[in-house]
C-alpha cells in the first residue's frame, strides 16, 4: 500500500493530532486536579492559564539549557526552584488581572508550581532537544491547557451557577453537582473521548483518500 | 460444546431482552397507575417526559456517532427514563427527570458501549446525579397521597419530609405501618406502594426477568439488619418492617438491584453481591447523611461486580477440581 499520501496529510494536520491526541495534558492525565477540581468557573481558568503561561514557558526554556549539564534527580530539584520563583511572580499578575481569585482558586493558584506537565516534560526533555522544537512543543501545550481549562470552566460555570465570568445569563436548570469533581472527571474523560474521536477521524480520512486515489489510478491506467 | 460470544444480559430460558424490558415496563406501568391515582395525571406527564428525554437522548447519541444503528424500539432506554420519575416526588420540575435521563444515559450508559455493557445502572446514575444537582428541597420533600396536584404549577402544594427523614433523625414515621405498606405516606410517587411492589416483584420473579437470588438475598439482609440494629425507637420487628417499606430499599431491589447487566452471573456471586450490597446500604443509611443512599451504595457496589464474578469463578473452579480430584483419588484406590 502507497502510504505517501497518509503521511503527507498527517505532515498537514499535524497541529491538530499534537494539540488533542499527543497531549500529556489529554492523554497522560498530567494536570488533571486543576482541571477537575480546580476548573469550576472562567476567572479561574484565565488564572491558571496565565500561571501555565510563565511557568511552562520559563522551566521549560531552564530545563532546556541545563538538560546536557545535569542528573535527571538534580533537575527535579533545579526545574522544582524555577517553576515554584516563576510562580511567586505570574500569582502576582494573576492577582492584577482578577483581584478575587484566591477566592475562588484557593491553594490550586499556588500548587500550578508542581503541575505535571511542566515537571514531567521538564524532567524528560532529551538532551538533543532543539530550542525552536522545545518551544514550539511548550506553546502546544499551553494552548491545550487553557483550552481544555476554558471548556470545562465555562461548562461547569453555567450549568452550576448560571454565570459567566460571575455574570448572569438565561439557563434552563442550576446543577449544584456539576461543580463537584466527579463532574469534571467525567468532563474530562468526554473531551479524552473527543480527542481520540478527532485523531481517528483524521486517519480514517486519510486512509480512505489514499484508497480513493489508488482506485482512481489504477482505473485510469492502460489496459494491457 | 459449542459456545457462543454474546453480551449481556445472559437469558436461559425463552425471553429476549425486549421480552424481559417489556415485562419491567409492565410492572411500571401498574406502579404508574398507582401514582395517578394517588397524585393525578402530573405523574403520567412526568413518566412520559422520563421516557421521551432517554429514548431521545439514546437515539440523537447513537445517531450522532453512528456506532450502532438507532432503534426506537429497543425498550431499555424506556425502562430508564420510565424508572427515574417514579425515584422522585411527583412535583419535581420537569427539568429534573430531562436532566436525570440525559446523564444517566450519555454518561452511564453510551459511553460503555450501550445496552449489555453498561458497568453502572443508568437510572440509578440518574437519580444520583439529579440527588447531587439539584437542592434536597426538589428531591426530598413530597406532596401528602390523594393531592391533585396541576401539572405545570405546583408551587401552591405542600410539602413534607419522607419517611426515610423521620428515620434519619431517629423518628418513626407518623403514618403507621398499615398505611406506609398501602403507600398512603409521603414518599417518591413509584416506591411508596409496598404491595403493589411486592406483586411487581412476584410477577417478575416469576417471568425470570428478574432471578429471585438477588432481591430475596438483599431484603433478607436488610430484614436482618434493621432487625438487630434499630434507628427507631419500636419493636425489632417493626424497625425490621419500616427499614423495608421506606425509601428507595425495595423499589431499588427489584428494579435497579436486579437488572441484569449490572449483576453477577453464577447465582452464589448474585447471593454473595446482593448481600454485600445490602450491608453498605445499611450502612449508609446508619451513617449517611443523604436521605436516599441505596443508589449511591448500588453505583458504588456496581463497580465490583467484575471482582465477585471473578472471585466465585475462581472458587468454582477449586470446588470441581477437588470434585474430580476425589473422583480419581476413588478410582485409583
Amino acid at each position: 500500500m502507497n502510504l505517501s499520501q497518509i503521511r503527507r496529510y498527517r505532515r498537514r494536520n499535524r497541529t491538530l493530532p499534537r494539540m488533542v491526541a499527543n497531549n500529556p495534558l489529554l492523554i497522560m492525565g498530567l494536570d488533571f486536579p486543576f482541571v477537575v477540581v480546580g476548573a469550576t468557573g472562567l476567572k479561574n481558568a484565565v488564572a491558571f492559564s496565565v500561571e501555565m503561561l510563565f511557568i511552562h514557558l520559563f522551566t521549560m526554556i531552564v530545563a532546556y539549557l541545563i538538560a546536557p549539564k545535569l542528573k535527571i534527580w538534580q533537575r527535579v530539584f533545579a526545574t522544582t526552584i524555577v517553576s515554584t520563583v516563576v510562580m511567586v511572580f505570574s500569582r502576582e499578575l494573576v492577582l492584577m488581572l482578577i483581584p478575587d481569585i484566591e477566592n475562588y482558586a484557593g491553594m490550586y493558584l499556588y500548587l500550578m508550581a508542581l503541575n505535571g506537565v511542566t515537571l514531567f516534560q521538564a524532567n524528560f526533555l532529551s538532551k538533543e532537544a532543539k530550542l525552536p522544537k522545545v518551544m514550539v512543543s511548550a506553546m502546544l501545550n499551553i494552548v491545550v491547557f487553557a483550552l481544555t481549562m476554558t471548556v470545562v470552566s465555562v461548562i461547569r460555570e453555567y450549568l452550576g451557577t448560571g454565570t459567566l465570568w460571575g455574570i448572569p445569563v438565561p439557563s434552563f436548570a442550576r446543577m449544584e453537582g456539576v461543580r463537584a469533581p466527579f463532574f469534571g472527571f467525567i468532563l474530562m474523560g468526554m473531551l479524552i473521548a473527543l480527542g481520540r474521536f478527532i485523531n481517528r477521524k483524521l486517519t480514517g480520512f486519510a486512509i480512505i483518500d489514499n484508497m480513493r486515489r489508488e482506485s482512481t489510478a489504477a482505473a485510469e491506467q492502460p489496459q494491457g | 460444546m459449542q459456545l457462543k460470544k454474546s453480551n449481556p444480559p445472559y437469558i436461559t430460558h425463552g425471553d429476549s431482552t425486549r421480552s424481559m424490558m417489556f415485562n419491567v415496563i409492565l410492572v411500571l406501568l401498574m406502579l404508574y397507575g398507582m401514582a395517578i391515582f394517588f397524585y393525578g395525571p402530573r405523574a403520567l406527564v412526568l413518566g412520559g417526559v422520563g421516557a421521551f428525554s432517554a429514548v431521545m437522548t439514546e437515539w440523537l447519541i447513537n445517531f450522532l456517532f453512528r456506532r450502532i444503528k438507532p432503534k426506537i424500539h429497543d425498550l431499555s432506554p424506556w425502562v430508564t427514563g420510565l424508572l427515574i420519575p417514579l425515584m422522585l416526588p411527583a412535583t419535581v420540575p420537569f427539568r429534573v427527570p430531562v436532566v436525570a435521563a440525559i446523564f444517566g444515559i450519555s454518561v452511564a450508559k453510551l459511553p460503555f458501549g450501550g445496552t449489555g455493557h453498561n458497568v453502572f445502572n443508568p437510572a440509578a446514575a440518574g437519580y444520583a446525579f439529579a440527588v447531587t444537582s439539584f437542592s434536597s428541597d426538589i428531591i426530598f420533600r413530597y406532596p401528602q397521597p390523594l393531592t391533585m396536584i396541576p401539572v405545570w404549577n405546583t408551587s401552591g402544594v405542600s410539602l413534607y419530609p419522607g419517611a426515610s427523614f423521620s428515620m434519619s433523625i431517629g423518628g418513626v414515621p407518623g403514618t403507621g405501618i398499615v398505611y406506609t405498606a398501602l403507600g398512603n405516606t409521603p414518599g417518591p410517587m413509584g416506591a411508596t406502594h409496598i404491595l403493589v411492589l411486592l406483586a411487581g416483584l412476584v410477577f417478575l420473579m416469576s417471568r425470570r426477568t428478574i432471578r429471585w437470588q438477588i432481591p430475596v438475598s438483599f431484603l433478607a439482609t436488610t430484614t436482618l439488619i434493621g432487625f438487630i440494629f434499630r434507628r427507631i425507637p419500636v419493636t425489632r420487628l417493626y424497625s425490621a418492617a419500616y427499614e423495608n417499606m421506606t425509601g428507595l430499599l425495595l423499589f431499588g431491589a427489584i428494579f435497579m438491584l436486579g437488572d441484569p447487566v449490572t449483576t453477577p452471573k453464577r447465582s452464589w456471586a448474585k447471593v454473595a453481591y446482593a448481600v454485600v450490597t445490602a450491608i453498605i446500604v445499611m450502612v449508609f443509611r446508619h451513617v449517611g447523611k443523604v436521605q436516599e443512599s441505596f443508589t449511591f451504595a448500588l453505583l458504588l457496589m456496581n463497580a465490583t461486580v467484575w471482582g465477585f464474578d471473578m472471585g466465585l469463578e475462581h472458587i468454582a473452579k477449586l470446588v470441581r477440581r477437588r470434585k474430580y480430584e476425589s473422583v480419581a483419588d476413588t478410582k485409583v484406590s
